[in-house]
């Protein structure tokens, strides 16, 4: 069966979109990626257990991450501990993600570009102003 | 046993909240993660185990109302009516009972109790017969329920009457229209279901705040210690606080009642609540 195209995922939820992007660069266990987002976020984004396998759930059963039998480093690893790795499609999916939020993102600066020019231009009529 | 272990094993334990299937699949992993999380919180200020505490109840109380709702959103339909059904049957004879304990005797049962009581024992037993009706599979199920409930909702009105010489400028009137908006939400179910939700919502809060106002414990103070301290002892303060409070764990029922049933309708899907 064909996966469906990455932009009927979108937009992502916050819990979501961290454990993707925690997920992007190594497989992760839960605690791995609670403790990554953590860190990533300055402790701005705090994910409970719940939260976690709330959202894990659903990414298993969208199939944008899957599990990994293989442990990276099972000398100091507990062998209870499942982890788990981004799929070919969930990083299509953060891709399509990170893009949407770029163009918000590209447009806020826009914006605050043309106020920045509007406030500039403002100050420079009240300075003519005050001088006539 | 020390600290880590008993925050662990309250955690394990608190893990049976969930609903089964989401349990066997991640209880352990979750209870992994709460370890080293609590192990990691040891390692800084004691303020950190606090928020962490915090965090955890939170996400406990949030992700398995959760849970249960998306086990309820993939339920067909018939198991959906069958679980309304057992809802309702089991707040039906709850009060059934409740009703039959507070209003047996009379030394101990406040009148704001028994007013509660009286009003609200109707539509519960319109509920739990409406319960029964979706039990039975037949289309002549809803035709029992339509007329039950139409009986339950007509005695309610007449129990209100004769109780409180109605006047819908009375709060207590509220009640009335309440719950006549939730019989007759309840027996149009499918048409009517975010209205009806979101009713039993109303009812519920409107019930849990009535209930737990202070007026009611000050009364039973005031009736304890303005007549005979002989006959009123603290025992009596107690039973009245007891009932009080179950009274309010009912109403919270309702409320919760009435969430599920916003939850599980289409219409309330449509709206996103």
């Amino acid at each position: 069966m064909p996966h469906p195209a990455p932009n009927t995922f979108l937009p992502l939820s916050t819990p979501v979109l961290h454990i993707l992007l925690a997920l992007a660069d190594e497989e992760r266990h839960g605690y791995g990626i609670m403790r990554e987002v953590k860190t990533r976020t300055d402790d701005e984004v705090r994910l409970g257990p719940g939260t976690l396998y709330g959202a894990i759930k659903r990414l298993l059963n969208d199939g944008l991450i899957e599990t990994s039998g293989e442990r990276p480093d099972p000398a100091i690893d507990d062998e209870r501990r499942t982890y788990y790795r981004l799929s070919g499609l969930g990083a299509k999916v953060l891709h399509a993600e990170l893009d949407r939020l770029n163009k918000i993102i590209a447009q806020a600066i826009g914006k605050q570009l043309s106020l920045s020019a509007a406030l500039s231009i403002g100050s420079k009529g009240d300075l003519t102003g005050g001088r006539v | 046993m020390n600290m880590l272990t008993r925050a662990e094993r309250i955690y394990a334990t608190l893990l049976h909240l969930y609903p089964k299937a989401f349990r066997r699949e991640f209880g352990e992993q979750m209870q992994l993660c709460f370890r080293d999380a609590w192990r990691a919180a040891h390692l800084e200020p004691p303020i950190a185990r606090l928020a962490l505490l915090i965090d955890t109840g939170v996400d406990l109380t949030v992700i398995v109302s959760k849970q249960y709702f998306q086990e309820i959103q993939h339920m067909n339909e018939i198991t959906r009516a069958r679980l309304f059904a057992l809802a309702t049957m089991m707040s039906g004879i709850a009060w059934i009972i409740l009703w039959v304990i507070l209003n047996g005797d009379d030394t101990f049962a406040s009148r704001a109790s028994k007013t509660a009581s009286f009003v609200l024992i109707y539509p519960t037993i319109a509920l739990a017969l409406v319960g029964l009706a979706r039990l039975i599979p037949r289309s002549l199920s809803s035709r029992i329920a339509v007329a039950a409930g139409l009986i339950m909702l007509a005695l309610s009105l007449v129990g209100v009457m004769l109780e409180n010489w109605i006047l819908f400028s009375l709060p207590l009137s509220l009640f009335f229209i309440a719950h006549a908006i939730v019989s007759i939400g309840i027996l149009r179910h499918k048409p009517f279901a975010y209205l009806n939700g979101l009713s039993l919502i109303t009812f519920g809060l409107f019930i849990s705040i009535y209930i737990a106002n202070p007026y009611n414990y000050t009364e039973a103070l005031a009736q304890a210690w303005g007549t005979s301290l002989v006959q009123y002892t603290s025992t009596f303060i107690l039973i009245e606080m007891i009932q009080s409070s179950l009274f309010v764990l009912i109403g919270l029922a309702w409320f919760v009642v009435g969430i599920l049933m916003a939850r599980i309708s289409k219409q309330a899907k449509a709206i996103n609540i």
